[in-house]
């Protein structure tokens, strides 16, 4: 088994710093303490290659930091990056091959246009969907067209999830966007995929975030309070969305979940950290998860189910909608959420008596999904 | 255009070397590009090299398999899929042809 005993963070948005820099921000307050205990290295990061004109990354990365000697790797598995990478790091300390592993979630994007970024993202398609001008960002459009259709959900649902999101990343500092929406808001803004609006989409974020990984036994030489990693689970989907059976269901999601929650030997959790890059993703992946109820999902964003005091807390850091998602970094900073909930250090967004949570990593449009139940006790 | 394989009739949108269902290489192109639309929508954030707007259409090529496409309208019925992504509302004059 295995826990975290460390975590830090960037501040998500449009850095100056360059992929390395921030890097560094998130790391040096970890390693700085930890240095000479960390055995590996788990880059989390896709698009280095493509953003920044990098590669082996994860030997630069460790070069940065004057860590030249420590053994390390990148995982790239798109947006599903950093919870691979974790899965990586933990298979790395339960196999016996690592005993302290420092994991890095970091993607610097914003120096490239919109344009840019989305045909870049879209590269993770199969050719003959990417040709048809199929994006990430089209296909929320889709799903909350079907979603609508077949649920009879009111399009207001998928705004009210902006809203919240927005309104928790106000009371997360290290969130990208710090503004608050409202539902009328939200529906008169530009349209980016029909029916989802510029709200209902995540940013194109700059930034890093790390964690400490260590066996359980080992984990309280490093704090007094270690969150433990209970269970995780991971799937895969087609990648060709035009090749699924069902195009409004994210199997695996639900499969992943199915996985996590059974060795985690939990039902319920206190709070979800989920894959929002678009609003109706927030919705769908709840449902396939267990959070909430199949179809019905919606009816619990007018009710206040959802919100930092609701009966199922998700996304208190504001989400990728609006705490940001750079790519690679967006998994291991679910983790560092859930770390900072289960020990009661998450300042206004603190879910109340908070002991088992979860995080959904996605790759794709469901193309993989890692889910993690973290927990107070192990 | 369509790929479908020799040994159990599977076919996709997309090329793969192998079948998913049956696991058999035997794959090949079948130049099929008629098909119903079933859902168009508008997307006005593209990627690069495209136009700033267009609607995609998710499409269902005779039964076989479903495919993407886009168009510079709404597209209802049926349809016909260029190889280049591009797909329009197939005339009657077409159809007679």
């Amino acid at each position: 088994m295995v826990a975290i005993v460390a975590g830090h963070i960037t501040k998500f948005g449009k850095r100056k710093e360059n992929l390395l820099q921030l890097v560094a921000e998130a790391t040096i307050p970890i390693i700085t303490k930890f240095a000479d205990e960390i055995d590996f290295v788990v880059v989390s990061n896709t698009y280095s290659g493509e953003f920044n004109s990098m590669s082996g990354l994860n030997n630069l990365i460790a070069t940065y930091l004057g860590m030249d000697y420590v053994p390390s790797i990148r995982v790239d598995n798109t947006s599903g990056s950093g919870g691979s990478a974790i899965l990586v790091g933990k298979s790395l300390i339960d196999s016996g091959i690592a005993r302290r592993v420092l994991v890095i979630g970091a993607e610097k994007m914003s120096e490239k246009s919109t344009k840019q970024v989305t045909s870049i993202i879209a590269s993770l398609l199969p050719k003959e969907e990417r040709n048809a001008g199929l994006t990430l960002p089209s296909l929320a459009g889709l799903l909350a067209k079907e979603y609508m259709r077949k649920y009879s959900a009111p399009r207001e649902s998928f705004a009210l999830v902006a809203v919240k999101n927005h309104h928790n990343a106000m009371l997360n500092p290290y969130a990208h966007i710090q503004k608050e929406v409202t539902v009328e808001e939200v529906l008169k803004a530009p349209i980016i995929a029909e029916p989802l609006t510029l709200y209902e989409f995540s940013p194109i974020s700059d930034g890093a975030c790390s964690i400490l990984l260590t066996s359980n036994e080992e984990s309280f030489s490093f704090t007094e309070r270690p969150v433990f990693i209970k269970g995780i689970g991971t799937a895969s989907d087609s990648s060709s969305i035009s090749s699924r059976e069902d195009i409004i269901s994210l199997r695996s999601v639900r499969e992943a979940g199915a996985i996590a929650l059974k060795n985690a030997k939990v039902e319920k959790v206190n709070f979800a950290e989920l894959h929002d890059m678009a609003t109706v993703l927030e919705i769908v992946e709840a449902e396939e998860l267990g959070l909430l109820k199949k179809g019905e999902g919606w009816k619990a964003y007018f009710e206040g189910v959802t919100g930092i005091n609701g009966e199922m807390p998700i996304n208190t850091s504001g989400g990728l909608n609006s705490k940001g998602h750079p790519i690679g970094a967006s998994g291991v900073a679910q983790a560092y959420e859930a770390f900072l909930q289960l020990r009661n250090e998450a300042g206004n967004r603190q879910v109340k008596d908070a002991r088992v949570g979860l995080s959904l990593s996605m790759a794709g449009f469901g193309n993989s999904a890692t889910v993690i139940v973290y927990g107070a006790e192990p | 255009m369509i790929y479908s394989c020799k040994n159990c009739g599977y076919s996709s949108f997309v090329s793969r070397a192998r079948c998913p269902r049956c696991g058999s290489t035997e794959i090949y192109a079948i130049a099929e590009n008629e098909g119903r639309a079933l859902l168009c929508w508008k997307l006005t954030a593209t990627p690069e090299g495209f136009e700033d707007s267009y609607y995609l259409c998710l499409i269902n090529i005779n039964g076989k398999a479903n495919a993407f496409c886009r168009s510079n309208e709404s597209l209802e019925g049926d349809v016909v899929e260029e190889n280049n992504g591009i797909c329009y509302r197939k005339t009657k004059e077409a159809a007679n042809n």
